[in-house]
């Protein structure tokens, strides 16, 4: 037995071992001198890695202080929270209507996956047309219907629909993604499954929730955490539309409703070149990340193994 | 499958790419000019190479985008170019880091008294100089001489005065025709030029301390706020997902904007009949703000003389006279003033005739978060959450803490190098 | 059903929104881009023209084309390879190596630029394609789905496969490659996608305008004050192209698995 279990030790690592030295190389050692990073101080900027400051904790600790930092993190919350089942509930529709014999289906997937490839600036300026006060058809048409609350802020402009708003475009655009990689989950479920179900007399809303969304439970939970990462990494979606705002007033102090973590990240880095204590914040968001994760494999864990 | 092998192999062997070896020397240059001003820049590059034969320029073409990643992370690795054009809200964040030459050394004396003194003095950190200026703008009254007809005005006479400035604006908002007087942009630089011309500042005099809480910064950005809050004169441009300034100019919602000499040729393009004019007068006379970009050498060169060279020869009177009159941009060198077609460039004039009243940009290097920390302050009040006192109470102590963190990182790079 | 079809219709009209407006403005007048008018007064093919001739996209696009396509094929082969092992071997420290690395995709990107171009200097790769793709083919995020995707293939299959003496290679090739077709191949249009797009990276690592990619062609196109949108949105237009033509001729194949039947009991 010791020996087979050699041999299979030795074919893994042969499998793996492209990859894992990729990874170790690019990925594992930066992983690692960021975290060192975090534990530091840059101060002058031309040979980074030799001029460090070691300031132990402080970076947590003045992190943990940074009401600015809290506001992000309740942001971000707020954003992966709406972002994360909408987006997978519309990529989830779209690939389910569109896996069956729906006339045209090719051309519709082609339309839906479209938005995914653009670039998001140019989604972004369209959009702000879209929700724009005054002039947006957004507005246009509710002040057809007699609605003015957005008249004079649109949508992004106000405090209360800016995150929404910045999570519909998002949704759109990304609908395309999650609706491949549904699509292509579909097709290892196979039919006679189903069919089986049919003689059992299912319809198509116990076939939907009885048989397709369990069975796309790996794939959900992929959406699931790749959607939790891509929130807590939101930057551009956030740069193109609303540049942090607009402005909430909380004790005397103005916050931006959209001003995510990963905006302030690339502030803290890039702006304020606090390379340290961006660092700690990734550190933190990496915790959270990982907390998130555990707790959807918990829940997404597939029930039977079939 | 084949295909795709010899397209890898192909990257292999492309990518390979050798570095030249050339006899004398090469400076590395990061720059970032567009597609009109690049050909310029180049035959600039070509003369000063014909006057220096032992010095090759190779430039290098970024996007304004990536500059400063860019550039943070080859510093980091010691593999900066020689030379980089740079915002001016960058130069000094480099400059205390330890990451420019201090030019002093490489006799730059000589250009500094013929530079314009608001773009020279974006180059000086604390007392020393680490760039020459390549181009220096600031904002100015750009209107719609179609809206001022239509709305009964002479298009040929803007408002002068902050008092004209109202009535035009009113006189030019037409909400049926979903027509504005003006359209702004809410960020601090973009608000400098109502502040100062009411007499008002960022900083204290001795540049330790915030000033936007002194009577005069808040009458001056009370007016801003007004123009939107209580003239109704303004479409929301500032807002964020309001229409921008500028789309609103070309698309004729906004009457008038502020903007500055970079616009110009979009504007001529578009068809659209517009005029520059001085920003209105305010109770203490014309303003406005200072932008543009430097040449600065990285600390990593090795030839910072012949750099340095090269940023004199950029800026000197017969360059700059070139690039005014090629491009209809504000020379940097006042010698080439005198050099000047004007009769080519009709807006030059104005332009010229604003950097007069311009302030020079307060001498710090944390301006950019500055930018960041006191914008949200100010959105809150042109949105009527906070009076103005109180968001100009509020940016000011997060202003005095960047401040306070700028000094602190100085004393410390300082023990540091010592 | 009817109903369907409109609200489908709508759906595709609302969010092909800014592609629609891409292609327009591309036909626009530069500067007219925010014109009142909405359809271009004047159409012109010059933004197009401008954009292969004055700006070299000729050149970004074999660059992109060459970065894309490798790193695509790549990656996904060692993904998938690893993915392989990770799902059907047993071997020591599989799941704690596992964990480390699906939690490093959860910092954030921004935290890698540095020291990944500190090791691209050391390894002397500054201005080379090898640059924009060896550091980016460990992909994580593909390992984590070609897992999640082929603990669903009945392990049934690989036993039975066993059975007849088929070696992990032989399995991997011939039973769980074909399976794994649909997500396969979803992969490589990912990963095809995050290289055609790839701006930050891809400037960081060239000093040299013959080696700019697509991406960091585009981003020429804003400038420090103005952006010139109708040029913008020429070059996007057909820098769309590769990846939409991928998957309207690729879409049959992967998404509707012509592989079915022939493997499943």
């Amino acid at each position: 037995m010791r020996k087979s279990c050699l041999g299979e030790n030795l074919t893994a690592f042969l499998f793996i071992s492209p990859f894992l030295a990729i990874f170790v190389l690019f990925l594992g050692y930066p992983l690692i001198y960021s975290f060192y990073l975090s534990l530091n101080k840059v101060t002058t900027l031309v040979d980074v890695f030799n001029n460090l400051t070691f300031v132990g904790l402080d970076n947590f600790k003045t992190l943990f202080h940074d009401g600015l930092f809290g506001w992000s993190l309740l942001m971000t919350l707020y954003y992966a929270g709406l972002i994360v089942p909408l987006g997978i509930a519309s990529s989830l529709l779209l690939a389910v209507l569109l896996n069956n014999k729906l006339k045209f289906h090719s051309l519709f997937r082609t339309a839906f996956f479209l938005p995914y490839v653009l670039d998001l600036f140019v989604v972004g300026i369209v959009w702000t047309f879209i929700y724009s006060p005054h002039f947006g058809i957004l507005n246009r048409i509710l002040e057809a219907l007699n609605i003015r609350y957005f008249s004079e802020q649109g949508f992004l402009g106000n405090p209360l629909t800016a995150m929404p708003a910045v999570v519909l475009v998002n949704v759109l655009k990304g609908a395309g993604f999650g609706m491949v990689l549904y699509l292509a989950a579909l097709q290892n479920i196979p039919q006679s499954i189903y069919e089986s179900a049919e003689v059992d007399g299912a319809g198509w809303w116990q076939k939907l929730t009885k048989i397709t969304i369990p069975l796309l439970r790996p794939v959900t939970l992929f959406m699931v955490i790749v959607g939790v990462v891509a929130a807590l990494n939101a930057f551009v979606e956030i740069y193109a539309m609303t540049s942090g705002g607009p402005s909430v007033n909380i004790g005397g102090k103005a916050y931006g409703a959209t001003w995510v973590t990963g905006y302030y990240l690339f502030d803290t880095f890039y702006v304020r070149l606090k390379l340290g204590y961006a660092a700690a914040m990734s550190y933190v968001l990496l915790a959270i990340a990982v907390c998130v994760s555990l707790i959807n494999i918990r829940i997404l864990r597939p029930k039977t193994e079939y | 499958m084949r295909y795709v092998l010899a397209l890898m192999i192909l990257a292999l062997i492309l990518g390979c790419a050798k570095e030249a070896t050339r006899e004398g020397i090469v400076l590395k240059v990061w720059e970032t000019y567009n597609s009109e001003e690049r050909p310029v820049f180049l035959s600039l590059v070509e003369e000063f190479e014909k006057q220096h034969p032992g010095i090759k320029i190779e430039a290098v073409n970024i996007p304004f985008d990536g500059l400063e990643p860019k550039i943070l992370t080859a510093l980091a690795t010691q593999t900066a170019p020689d030379i980089a054009r740079v915002d001016v809200a960058f130069l000094p964040k480099l400059a205390i880091r330890g990451a420019l030459y201090a030019l002093d050394q490489f006799r730059v004396e000589s250009i500094k008294s013929e530079l314009r003194p608001v773009a020279l003095s974006s180059c000086i950190v604390d007392g020393k100089t680490y760039g020459i200026p390549d181009q220096v703008n600031g904002l100015c009254l750009f209107y719609n001489k179609e809206l001022f007809r239509e709305a009964g005005l002479d298009p040929n006479k803007p408002p002068s005065s902050w008092d004209e400035f109202i009535d035009y604006a009113k006189k030019l908002t037409n909400k049926e025709k979903g027509v504005y007087g003006f359209g702004m942009k809410n960020s601090l630089w973009w608000t400098l030029p109502f502040i100062y011309s009411f007499g008002g500042d960022l900083l204290t005099p001795d540049n330790k301390h915030c000033a936007l809480t002194s009577d005069e910064a808040i009458a001056g950005f009370q007016f801003k706020v007004d123009l939107y809050a209580k003239y109704r004169v303004e479409g929301g441009a500032w807002r964020s997902g309001g229409i921008r300034d500028d789309m609103g100019f070309q698309s004729q919602v906004y009457a008038m904007i502020f903007n500055g000499p970079w616009a110009v040729k979009g504007l001529e393009r578009s068809g659209i009949d517009f005029g520059v004019a001085l920003i209105p007068k305010g109770p203490k006379g014309y303003a406005t703000n200072v932008g543009g970009n430097n040449m600065v050498v990285f600390s990593t060169s090795k030839h910072p003389k012949e750099a340095a060279q090269f940023l004199m020869f950029i800026a000197s009177k017969d360059s700059q006279a070139k690039w005014a009159n090629s491009l209809g941009q504000v020379p940097v060198n006042m010698l080439a003033d005198g050099l000047i077609d004007f009769s080519r460039h009709p807006y030059l004039k104005i332009f010229m005739e604003q950097m007069k009243y311009a302030k020079p940009r307060p001498p710090i290097a944390s301006y950019p978060e500055i930018e960041n920390d006191v914008n949200p302050e100010m959105q809150a009040a042109l949105d009527g959450k906070k009076s103005v006192r109180e968001a100009m109470e509020a940016a000011c102590k997060k202003v005095d803490a960047i401040l306070q963190e700028e000094e602190a990182l100085k004393a410390g790079l300082k023990k540091q190098a010592r | 059903m009817i109903l369907l079809y409109v609200a489908l219709t709508f759906a595709a009209f609302v969010v092909l929104f800014p592609f629609i407006w891409m292609i327009i403005t591309a036909f626009k007048q530069p500067g007219t881009e925010f014109s009142s008018q909405i359809l271009p007064s004047k159409p012109t093919l010059e933004n197009f023209k401008r954009v292969f001739t004055e700006f070299g996209f000729v050149r970004y696009f074999l660059n992109s084309t060459i970065v894309a396509v490798s790193s695509g094929v790549l990656a996904t082969l060692l993904a998938s390879l690893a993915a392989y092992a990770f799902t059907f071997k047993n071997f020591v420290f599989k799941e704690k190596m596992y964990g480390l690395i699906i939690a490093s995709m959860m910092v954030p990107g921004l935290m890698y630029v540095v020291p990944q171009f500190a090791i691209i200097n050391k390894l002397g790769w500054m201005n080379t394609y090898r640059a924009m793709i060896v550091p980016h083919l460990a992909n994580v995020f593909g390992l984590f789905l070609l897992r999640q995707y082929m603990g669903t293939i009945p392990k049934s299959l690989i036993d039975a496969a066993k059975m007849d003496g088929a070696n992990d290679l032989q399995i991997y090739g011939r039973i769980v490659i074909p399976l794994s077709l649909p997500i396969v191949a979803t992969l490589f249009l990912l990963t095809f996608q995050f290289h055609w797009s790839n701006f930050l990276w891809q400037l960081i690592v060239t000093n040299k305008e013959n080696l700019y990619t697509v991406p960091v062609g585009l981003a020429m196109f804003k400038q420090q004050h103005e952006e010139l949108y109708t040029l913008k949105m020429a070059a996007s237009a057909v820098s769309i192209v590769p990846i939409s033509l991928i998957f309207v001729f690729a879409q049959r194949y992967f998404i509707e698995g012509i592989t079915r039947g022939a493997v499943k009991e």
